[in-house]
């Protein structure tokens, strides 16, 4: 049996025994749920949670695109300047550590309760790990490549584009993946505070109501929605990881 | 092209560091003449500002005082024009095949793609890779890759070729193998070979002229003229003539200089 084939029957055989648990009543309904009230639930609301997955994935796809492009951007421009790095990366870690939640209120404030504010505190989210790890990335890389491309003509942006990202592109990738948890964890956890609408806004909403099939229906939509993001970017890591190694080997 | 025919005029190059303890005379006011097609070794104990050398006169490195020049033109900044530059390590990028490794010079330069590939397959040819092209850095023997990177230095057509300690990561088998392989590429590009090694039978083999360094202060103490028959063949590796000119710079090396 392929790994696929057993993974799906693994699956399952959960499924049948979180339904049986609760059919045997040893599994409290508003607690745990179970899979025929998840059924239930999306027979009921699947149009509403099918348009809040619309929502919510636009808001993490534009926060992902503000996040990649920044954070590379930032990210590259201060790891290929002279300037010291030693200024700029305790900065940079120091920021993902913070409780960015705490400013989460203040971007209702001044962005609105839509996706707007959203999108702005998911890129922030993902934002710093994605500079952080270009920064480190380019300043990780041999700097005799860049004295070889200066001796065959390269230009400062040729150096930095053709080559040093280049190099880095592993480093960046790695960074990326982490990035992007960070801005699916970020636009969830925005919708469950304060929103109208998205896959966070309505699990909080049937929690409220004890509408323990709907909950557990947005929270399986959320997972996989982040299981896909983790395993498109795992591919994508894996393949410029190897890149690496190969670069290690070129000497 | 000034003073008849030298590729390379450094004159009175000077490079210091300033460091904790005062000043650090990297190089002390080296001269040196290189020319016309000649292949010329310099050769050194470590310390001695060869590779120092090698960077201001290939424009990586700004000497202090003094200056340089290559083809009649002061050095300031790489001229990849008139200079290839080959280091100790290939330095390939590994996401590009030998071809386009090669060809990298001419595309960083918006050269037309026929005219990149007409070059390229010409220098994989003369460096003997013509049929590795297609492959990867990591597909390569070190050897190879090293070709690789001599072909790459060549690409623009420089008058001169700078190297600096290009075999030193190599094996011993190898790096013999490569001797062979050097003097047959210098030969068919035409190119004026600076060519750096703490080797001294490296350096005796397979140059004309070899300038013998002193560390500390970094300074040129001898130009020995390497009288031995070209095409060189690795049977004269055993030759009294080599292992005398070996030994005298061992001594020049080896005893103090007032």
């Amino acid at each position: 049996m392929t790994r696929w084939g057993r993974n799906i029957l693994i699956g399952f055989a959960l499924l049948a025994l979180w339904e049986l648990l609760y059919r045997a009543g040893a599994l409290n309904p508003l607690l745990f749920g179970s899979p025929s009230l998840v059924l239930a639930a999306a027979l009921k609301d699947g149009g509403t949670f099918l348009a809040a997955f619309r929502v919510t994935g636009e808001e993490i796809l534009l926060a992902m695109a503000i996040a990649w492009v920044g954070g590379i951007l930032v990210g590259v421009a201060i790891g290929a300047s002279p300037l010291p790095a030693l200024i700029f990366a305790p900065i940079l870690s120091g920021v993902i550590a913070l409780p960015l939640v705490v400013l989460y209120p203040v971007l209702v404030a001044w962005l609105g309760i839509g996706m707007v504010s959203k999108i702005a505190y998911g890129a922030a989210g993902g934002f710093f790990p994605v500079a952080l790890a270009a920064l480190i990335g380019i300043r990780a890389i041999d700097p005799r490549y860049a004295e070889m491309a200066r001796a065959i003509g390269a230009s400062s942006l040729q150096i930095v584009v053709q080559v040093k990202m280049r190099l880095a592109l592993p480093a960046i990738v790695s960074g990326l993946k982490v990035g992007t948890s960070l801005v699916i964890i970020s636009v969830i956890q925005s919708e469950m505070l304060s929103a109208t609408d998205g896959l966070g806004f309505w699990i909080s909403y049937h929690r409220a109501l004890f509408n323990t099939g709907q909950v557990y229906l947005g929270i399986i939509l959320v997972l996989v929605t982040a299981a896909v993001a983790n395993i498109l970017l795992s591919t994508l890591e894996r393949k410029f990881g190897r890149a690496r190694v190969l670069a290690q080997a070129a000497g | 092209m000034s003073q008849g025919s030298d590729v390379v005029v450094a004159r009175d190059v000077t490079k210091s560091f300033a460091t904790a303890t005062g000043t650090f005379v990297a190089l002390d006011r080296v001269s040196l003449t290189v020319p016309d097609h000649k292949f010329v070794s310099i050769v050194g104990p470590s310390g001695c500002g060869k590779s120092t050398l090698m960077q201001i006169i290939g424009g990586l490195t700004a000497a202090t005082t003094g200056e340089v020049t290559v083809d009649g033109l002061r050095i300031t900044e790489p001229r990849p024009d008139q200079i290839g530059i080959v280091f100790q390590d290939p330095l390939l990028l590994p996401w590009k095949s030998a071809r386009d490794n090669v060809e990298f010079p001419l595309a960083l330069r918006g050269e037309p793609k026929e005219k990149r590939r007409a070059r390229a397959r010409e220098l994989l040819a003369m460096v003997g890779l013509s049929d590795f092209a297609d492959s990867f850095p990591h597909q390569l023997s070190g050897g190879m890759r090293q070709r690789v990177a001599i072909a790459r230095g060549l690409v623009r057509h420089p008058r001169l070729l700078l190297m600096d300690e290009p075999f030193a990561a190599l094996d011993e088998q190898t790096r013999t193998r490569m001797w062979s392989e050097l003097l047959q590429i210098w030969s068919a590009s035409r190119a004026t070979v600076l060519f750096v090694t703490h080797s001294l039978v490296e350096a005796v083999y397979l140059a004309d002229e070899v300038l013998v360094m002193a560390a500390k202060p970094g300074r040129i103490i001898e130009r020995l003229a390497v009288d031995l028959p070209r095409p060189r063949s690795l049977d004269m590796l055993g030759s009294p003539a080599l292992g005398a000119l070996r030994n005298r710079i061992w001594h020049l090396i080896a005893e103090p200089q007032p």
